[in-house]
């Protein structure tokens, strides 16, 4: 084994046990990361540091937990299961009602011109989603720093072979100096749909598209000129 | 290598804990509820930051199952590293350290291992007996490196300023602990 073996060993045993410091954790993140995939040695070497590790959690001692934690689990349970549900149930019809009226409150209280378009998408998109043969899939909140990951209530409609696609539902704010970003898988290959911010904290968003060959749908929160490539800072995600 | 059948029976009830079954999940809080609140309990030394941090594991586990993957180790390797990363990033936040005992009791793990109030499944006591067992078989410089680190959460630097020792020796010991341990660890279960 060389030297420098043993040194990234010395690093990755203190990673297993999480007894580094910040910059000395990144820099065992990176070498995980870069070296460790293409080192046999190193590999198996984190393996079982990571098992062992974990064997060491149990020499701690078993402890009933409080009744508390359970029951608290249970409740956000059962409201997150809620909510896939509910998102599950809409119908088309609910959703025109849910969209119509954000169409129309969104009107009331714009410009004029800006409500004349505002109002034109809103036709298209509500002929969209009570299209016979439209599609509308509710897109899953990813775990993220984004504030905007655990409260998006997202989906996307649109009809196969029409060439467009709609983002709408709720959607916070994006933190300060950022927006959101659509993007379409195509190919294997996640391609920018444009920025968008929320508006009074609802989303109805279009893009022309080839929807038939969109694999996947992504929003992430990015700088405000956007980026060429998706950040980790993923809000939602969706397989079409 | 054939994969233990607990780890099995934990890679079934993931792949339904995926499909948003909450039964499984239930499951997976009874078979591992007691391991990880000993587990925060005995790093944070305090109940209800303990508390917090199982909720707050479980919860995570709920909410993004799929970071557990089962290519890189089995599902209680997972999880329990997950609450003890959580436990520990909690104490050294909650800046504890300074105020929990710096000596470590060597018996202490023993002294906790049996409560009446563990409800825990055989195979998951026979390991820690095991790991107990091991753990004793250390050379005390190397325990005693290992278990700050582990179960007070001191970082290296922090450690070699405890012992008064270099930090390349803290970094030696505990890399020694860890390859021992795994060594035993693989003998007893041959």
């Amino acid at each position: 084994m060389t030297a420098d073996h043993e040194e990234v060993q010395e690093l990755l045993a203190a990673h297993a046990v999480w007894a580094l410091e910040a910059e000395e954790n990144r820099q065992a993140e990176r070498l995980i990361a870069s070296h460790v995939p293409d080192c046999q040695e190193c590999r198996e070497a984190l393996k079982g540091f990571t098992a062992v590790s974990s064997e060491l959690a149990l020499a701690a001692g078993g402890r009933r937990p409080p009744r508390v934690i359970a029951t608290r689990l249970r409740r956000q349970i059962k409201s997150s299961r809620q909510r896939r549900r509910a998102w599950a149930l809409l119908s088309a019809a609910a959703l025109l009602s849910l969209i119509a009226l954000a169409g129309w409150s969104a009107h009331l209280s714009t410009r004029v011109n800006d409500a004349d378009v505002r109002q034109a998408r809103t036709g298209e998109f509500l002929a969209t989603v009570s299209h016979p043969l439209s599609h509308v899939v509710p897109l899953s909140s990813t775990r993220s720093t984004s504030p905007g990951a655990a409260l998006a209530q997202l989906a996307a409609a649109y009809v196969p072979g029409s060439g467009s696609l709609y983002l709408f539902g709720s959607l916070p704010a994006p933190r300060q100096d950022r927006v959101y970003q659509l993007w379409v898988l195509r190919d294997g290959r996640f391609q920018s749909a444009g920025t968008f911010r929320p508006e009074r904290g609802q989303v109805l968003y279009r893009i022309k598209a080839d929807v038939d060959r969109i694999q996947e749908l992504l929003v992430t929160e990015e700088p405000v000129a956007g980026s060429s490539s998706p950040s980790a800072e993923r809000v939602v995600t969706a397989s079409l | 290598m054939a994969r233990d059948p607990e780890d099995q029976r934990d890679d079934e009830l993931h792949r339904r804990l995926a499909l948003g079954d909450r039964d499984a999940f239930e499951q997976l809080y009874r078979r591992y509820a007691p391991a990880a609140s000993g587990l925060a309990y005995r790093v944070t030394g305090q109940e209800l930051l303990a508390q917090d941090v199982v909720h707050d594991s479980f919860l995570a586990l709920w909410k993004a199952p799929e970071a557990f993957d089962p290519a890189r180790g089995s599902f209680r390797s997972f999880f329990l590293s997950l609450v003890h990363h959580r436990a520990v990033d909690t104490v050294r936040r909650e800046e504890r350290l300074r105020r929990r005992s710096l000596r470590m009791n060597p018996g202490r793990i023993e002294d906790e291992d049996v409560t009446e109030d563990v409800v825990e499944e055989a195979w998951l006591l026979d390991r820690r007996a095991r790991v107990v067992a091991a753990l004793g078989c250390l050379p005390p410089e190397q325990r005693e490196v290992l278990e700050l680190a582990y179960f007070s959460g001191y970082t290296q630097a922090r450690i070699a300023e405890v012992l008064g020792i270099p930090l390349g020796t803290v970094k030696t010991r505990t890399l020694a602990a860890l390859r021992k341990l795994q060594g035993m660890l693989k003998d007893r279960e041959g």
